[in-house]
């Protein structure tokens, strides 16, 4: 089963994505609301997730900042970034995000993407 | 939430603040859209409700348009000429044909694009891109219809003495609004703003259009401001593939 780090600061989103994705078939990890708390949240994990999805405008550390620290951490990690901002795509992508999704999107294409870039 | 600083003009507190309502919006957008997919994905579902969470869908899409150009428009403020890169205007009309379905998933759309060039590269970047899309979703908005065909064509010509690529989409169903024929998109967004507020995909077809040195303009088909049928031409300076 593939599993998943949700981190959003909006906490109807992570409901959402937490939701959709268990009834799809995901396992959700562990939920965080901002970069620092995922940072530490991805650190304590023993078993890292298959694939990180990942908000940019955050709280105290945004999206992009933390996608490149736990990229340090473990470069193998994928982190799908998600954001209302479609300016912040080439920001994402050379901060180490595999694929970027901007809001709204279908759950559909999120999931495809999810099985494209976890392991088979 | 930060709050702008003092030092911010005016203009860029403005900024500022549709940036901060955009973002919101969009988030509410991802949780309104991902909760109607799971109405439409529920077996069995009526078709009534279908067809209705459908058009909730598209509403939704419009909403997020509707964001997405007040942003563009923002940032098109401060394009640089010399820093736009080329684009090709084709591939820009396959990718907008994807983005319409789900756009619009309660309409049936085709687009008739026989005989294609292959090399229509415009100066743009994403905003030209963006503007082929806009234009788009404007006709399908406009469109009476549920079966939608767009019929397409890009044809190169010369505009102020340049050569130019012209993209032309005829929509037969599509019901102008006077306000919107001929030389009125520009002239109505200068005067009148709760005219803009109707469209804000046309403002921003003609804004993005002029600042990239082309121009955008509808035209119906008709004399008769009741009749349907349309085409929007958009004119971009073309250029060579890099």
């Amino acid at each position: 089963m593939t599993s998943v780090l949700i981190v959003d600061d909006e906490l109807f989103i992570v409901e959402l994505y937490r939701d959709i994705l268990q009834l799809r078939g995901y396992k959700v990890v562990g939920t965080a609301f901002d970069g620092e708390e995922a940072l530490k949240k991805y650190g304590n994990i023993a078993d890292k997730p298959d694939v990180i999805i990942m908000d940019h405008r955050m709280p105290i550390m945004n999206g992009v900042e933390a996608t490149k620290r736990i990229l340090s951490m473990n470069p193998k990690q994928k982190v799908i970034f998600v954001s209302a901002d479609v300016l912040i795509e080439k920001e994402a992508r050379d901060a180490g995000a595999v694929e970027f999704l901007p809001k709204p999107f279908r759950m559909d294409d999120l999931i495809e993407k999810m099985q494209k870039v976890s392991p088979k | 939430m930060t709050t702008p600083s003092k030092a911010l003009k005016k203009e860029d507190e403005f900024a500022f603040y549709m940036d901060l309502l955009g973002h919101d919006v969009l988030n509410n957008n991802q949780a309104v859209l991902s909760y109607l997919e799971l109405v439409l994905a529920t077996p069995g579902a009526d078709k009534r409700v279908r067809e209705l969470a459908e058009k909730a869908v598209s509403h939704v899409r419009t909403s997020t348009v509707l964001i997405d150009n007040v942003k563009r428009l923002i940032a098109a403020r401060t394009i640089e000429s010399d820093k736009l890169k080329p684009m090709d205007m084709v591939k820009s009309i396959e990718r907008a044909e994807y983005e319409l379905r789900r756009h619009f998933p309660a309409k049936r759309i085709r687009l008739e694009t026989a005989g294609m060039p292959k090399n229509a590269v415009v100066l743009g970047n994403n905003y030209a891109a963006d503007l082929v899309l806009n234009v788009f979703i404007t006709a399908v908005r406009l469109s009476t219809a549920d079966d939608v065909v767009l019929n397409v064509s890009v044809i190169e010509e010369k505009f102020k003495g340049k050569p130019v690529w012209v993209m032309r989409v005829v929509d037969k169903n599509a019901l102008l609004p006077p306000f919107l024929d001929g030389k009125g998109v520009a002239a109505a967004y200068s005067q009148d703003v709760s005219t803009a507020a109707r469209s804000t995909g046309v403002l921003f077809a003609k804004m993005i259009a002029d600042r990239l040195g082309g121009d955008f303009e509808a035209h119906s088909l008709h004399n008769d401001p009741k009749k349907e049928g349309a085409v929007f031409t958009v004119i971009l300076r073309k250029v060579e593939r890099p």
